[in-house]
């Protein structure tokens, strides 16, 4: 199984200093890839670059095998549906319109509108504005125009924000069902470590723009549960998040003590 | 690509406010023209030249080009609400064709916007000022040649307007660009100042062709201007990171 998203020491440097330092991800085709990271780890930043929004200031990006540059970048985004920050729409449009805006832009027939709206459960709703919509409503629609076209990659970044755990649960389930429905490999970030871990595959842990973990989630847990026998309780991916992030940040600030 | 732009560009203008400004800004601006030219005929001679002098002295001077920041305005914020930059810009086409769709869509608002006020000149000029016969047809050409003027405009208003994220600002821009666009006509300098384009090129508040032998210069200086926002537009758009 080859990647499906590749970077080559990705920096970015902002005049605050760096938000993504040197980060060398692997994102294997076809699995769910979590990407956990507190507040300003770099998340976002990197999916962005990743997307194409924000330019890296050194490294590389290589997305189903091809490099992410201005002459790749069109065929690329065509093979890509996305949702960043928050769901992009057109409030005084209905859900039907905003996709048919989308589909536009990106050449896809209108009949796979449809399609998609009853992926997410909107069908229903299709023909009420937006501006009338629950934050679950329009988050589903984000994920709706992120599948539009049958993309073989999905970059979701924290699509659970401000869900109830409702809504939490239900767009856990319809994100862990994309790669065996559709076929599409999902990079997904979230504060929600306990929900990351019921749905993710591989696991990516990121503090202060450095990597800190990557691989499977089920190594993860193996490598850090090992005290699991010891305690005789077994330990959340919260747990583990935790001390991983406190542990790179003691040895950051005794390497910082010894300089 | 372009075509694709511009189709989802009038899809969003669908069942928008924005079409009750364009009703109800030239409508003004002919009502406050027919009444001051209705008022003024012991100074003015009747006929369609005053008729249309009075028009344009509120439509072309005060009144187009904030309108046409209204039209930009609008359609930037759009995108500028609702994290919607992150989703443009992620779609497979090139970035300057969604800066060129908006100027086609805002260009055929324009067009329409001129045609409207057309129809209320002769309508007011009819019903109102009661003017025997129909204007002449040089009127319309002049009506031709401030579509060509808003051009240049029209870019302007998209730069601000995409770089700025508030409504107003790139607006009131406009309103003073147009207040100093007729200081710079009636100095000579229209040429080098592109809120003055549509003004001389709509002839606005004047009966003889202020453009008579110089519409060559008029058309080069519509296109330099129009080519200059369109490439600062495009290096930005490229060379920026985006923030939604």
């Amino acid at each position: 199984m080859g990647n499906i998203i590749e970077t080559k020491s990705l920096t970015k440097r902002f005049a605050a200093g760096d938000a993504v330092c040197g980060l060398d991800m692997r994102v294997p085709e076809g699995c769910v890839y979590g990407f956990m990271g507190p507040n300003g780890a770099g998340k976002t930043t990197t999916m962005k670059m990743i997307l194409g929004l924000t330019h890296p200031t050194s490294g590389s990006i290589m997305l189903m095998g091809e490099a992410m540059n201005e002459k790749n970048r069109l065929a690329l985004l065509r093979r890509t549906g996305s949702l960043i920050e928050s769901p992009s729409c057109y409030a005084h449009l209905t859900a039907r319109e905003n996709l048919r805006v989308l589909a536009d832009l990106k050449g896809v027939p209108y009949r796979d509108i449809e399609r998609v709206l009853k992926i997410v459960g909107l069908s229903g709703e299709r023909t009420r504005r937006v501006g009338q919509y629950s934050l679950g409503m329009r988050q589903r629609l984000g994920i709706a125009q992120a599948l539009l076209g049958s993309p073989r990659l999905l970059v979701l970044d924290e699509p659970t924000n401000g869900l109830d755990p409702e809504g939490i649960a239900e767009m856990r389930e319809l994100i862990a069902g994309i790669p065996k429905n559709t076929g599409a490999t999902v990079l997904i970030s979230s504060h929600l470590l306990s929900e990351l871990q019921m749905i993710v595959d591989y696991a990516g842990i990121i503090n202060k723009g450095h990597l800190l973990y990557q691989g499977t989630l089920e190594r993860l847990m193996s490598e850090r549960g090992g005290e699991i026998i010891v305690e005789r309780r077994a330990r959340t991916l919260e747990e583990i998040f935790m001390e991983l992030i406190h542990e790179k940040q003691g040895q950051q600030t005794r390497k910082e003590g010894e300089a | 690509m372009l075509y694709r732009c511009i189709l989802s560009e009038n899809r969003k203008l669908r069942g928008s406010v924005i079409w009750l400004v364009f009703l109800l800004v030239p409508l003004i601006s002919a009502i406050y023209g027919t009444f001051n030219y209705t008022q003024n005929l012991t100074i003015l001679t009747p006929g369609w030249y005053n008729l249309f002098t009075q028009h344009t002295l509120f439509y072309a001077l005060f009144f187009f080009s904030p309108l046409v920041g209204v039209y930009a305005a609008y359609l930037w914020r759009l995108e500028h609400l609702g994290h919607n930059w992150n989703l443009i810009m992620t779609a497979p086409v090139p970035r300057f064709d969604l800066f060129a769709a908006k100027l086609v869509v805002v260009l055929k608002m324009a067009l329409l916007t001129q045609a409207w006020v057309c129809a209320l000149y002769i309508a007011c000029g009819k019903l109102w000022a009661g003017l025997p016969g129909w204007p002449p047809l040089e009127i319309l050409l002049w009506m031709m040649r401030g579509a060509v003027g808003a051009v240049p405009i029209i870019a302007l208003q998209l730069l601000l307007s995409m770089v700025i994220r508030g409504f107003a600002v790139p607006v009131m821009i406009a309103l003073g660009g147009g207040v100093a666009g007729m200081l710079m006509t009636s100095n000579g300098l229209g040429l080098a100042w592109p809120y003055a384009l549509m003004i001389m090129g709509m002839n606005s508040n004047k009966a003889e062709d202020v453009l008579a032998g110089g519409a060559g210069a008029y058309l080069i200086a519509c296109a330099l201007f129009t080519l200059l926002f369109c490439l600062i537009a495009a290096f930005m758009l490229r060379r920026r990171d985006v923030r939604a």
